[in-house]
C-alpha cells in the first residue's frame, strides 16, 4: 500500500477529488480526516453515507477516521494491505497540524479547497484557499518541518508552491 | 405548482433552463443556482436556503443537481425534507422538459414529480449504435 495523495478540502470528497484525482492517481482507499466535535451524531452520519455512496459510485473505498487516530489506522493498513493506493482528505489545516503532531509522516501537502470565513480576519493564499492566522502558522510550520505544500486542485493544474514568505503574515 | 432548483457545477444549470425554454414555455417557480469554486460550503448552504424558501409555495420543491457526489449535490442533500424538498442528481435536459410539463398538474406530489423525472431522464440516455444493433439483428 502507498500514501498518494494528502489534501485539504473542505468540501472532501467533490467533484475535484473523485473525477479528477481518484482516476488520475488509481486512487482505491480515500481517509477522510473531519474532526466534527460541534456536530451532532445524526448530522455526521448523513454526511458520511452521502460520502459512502459517491465513494461507491467512484468505485473508491472510504474510511473515516480523526486526525489523532489517522498514523495509527493508516500504518495498520500499510502493513495489512500492500495493493492499496491511499489518498488522506483533510477538512482543515488544523486536522493536518494535529495528525503531523500524532506522528503522521508526511512528505508533500496539496493545497485544494479551503475557504475560512468564520472572521474577517482571513488571509487569501490561492484562488480557493483563503486562511486563518493559524492555519498560516499551521502551514509555515510544515513548511519549515520539510514538507513541500502546494496549491494545486485538479491533476492538469501545474503546482503552485505556498512560500510563507511572500505573504505580509510571515514572521 | 412544485418548485425547482436547478444547482450544477458553474452555468450548466443557466444553459439547462435556457435550452429548455427554447422548447417550452418560460419556466416559471424556477431558480438556477451556479456553484463557483469561490464560495464557502457554508456560503453556498445559505445560498441554497434561499433559493429553496423563494421557491416553494407549499407543495414542496424538487431540486435538480449535475453529479452525485459533486459539490452542488452534496449541499443539497444537506436540505432533504420529507414532502418538502427532494434531490435529484444526473439533471439533463429531458428531466428538465418533464419537471416543466408535469409538476403544475393537480395532485401531484413531490415523490411523484422526482420519481417521474428521474425515469424520463434515464430513458432520454439512449446509444443509437444500440437501436442499429436490434434492427440489422
Amino acid at each position: 500500500m502507498s500514501l498518494l495523495a494528502t489534501r485539504v478540502d473542505q468540501k472532501l470528497t467533490h467533484g475535484q477529488v473523485l473525477i479528477g484525482w481518484v482516476p488520475f492517481l488509481k486512487i482505491t482507499l480515500i481517509f477522510v480526516v473531519d474532526d466534527q466535535a460541534e456536530k451532532d451524531d445524526s448530522v455526521i452520519e448523513a454526511q458520511r453515507e452521502m460520502i459512502r455512496t459517491g465513494c461507491e459510485i467512484a468505485d473508491v473505498e472510504v474510511d473515516f477516521v480523526d486526525s489523532l487516530n489517522l498514523p495509527a489506522k493508516l500504518n495498520k493498513r500499510l502493513s495489512l494491505d500492500p495493493t492499496s493506493r491511499v489518498m488522506i482528505l483533510f477538512s482543515d489545516v488544523a486536522g493536518v497540524a494535529r495528525a503531523k503532531k500524532a506522528g503522521l509522516s508526511l512528505s508533500e501537502l496539496n493545497l485544494g479547497f479551503y475557504i475560512y470565513d468564520v472572521s474577517d480576519e482571513s488571509l487569501s493564499l490561492f484562488d480557493s484557499f483563503k486562511v486563518s492566522r493559524r492555519d498560516f502558522a499551521d502551514l509555515t510550520d510544515l513548511v519549515k518541518a520539510g514538507v513541500k505544500v502546494f496549491y494545486q486542485p485538479l491533476p492538469r493544474h501545474s503546482k503552485r508552491l505556498f512560500d510563507p514568505k511572500r505573504y505580509q503574515w510571515n514572521c | 405548482m412544485i418548485g425547482l432548483v436547478i444547482a450544477t457545477h458553474g452555468d450548466l444549470c443557466v444553459a439547462l433552463v435556457k435550452a429548455a425554454t427554447l422548447i417550452t414555455d418560460e419556466m416559471e417557480n424556477c431558480l438556477t443556482v451556479p456553484v463557483e469554486l469561490d464560495l464557502s460550503p457554508d456560503m453556498l448552504k445559505a445560498q441554497m436556503e434561499k433559493a429553496i424558501q423563494s421557491q416553494n409555495q407549499g407543495q414542496g420543491v424538487l431540486i435538480l443537481t449535475d453529479l452525485f457526489g459533486g459539490t452542488p449535490s452534496n449541499i443539497s442533500l444537506s436540505f432533504l425534507k420529507g414532502d418538502q424538498v427532494d434531490v435529484l442528481s444526473g439533471v439533463n435536459l429531458p428531466m428538465v422538459l418533464r419537471a416543466c410539463q408535469i409538476r403544475d398538474k393537480p395532485a401531484m406530489t413531490l415523490n411523484q414529480l422526482a420519481q417521474e423525472c428521474r425515469d424520463y431522464g434515464r430513458k432520454g440516455i439512449t446509444l443509437a449504435g444500440d437501436m442499429l444493433g436490434k434492427r440489422t439483428a
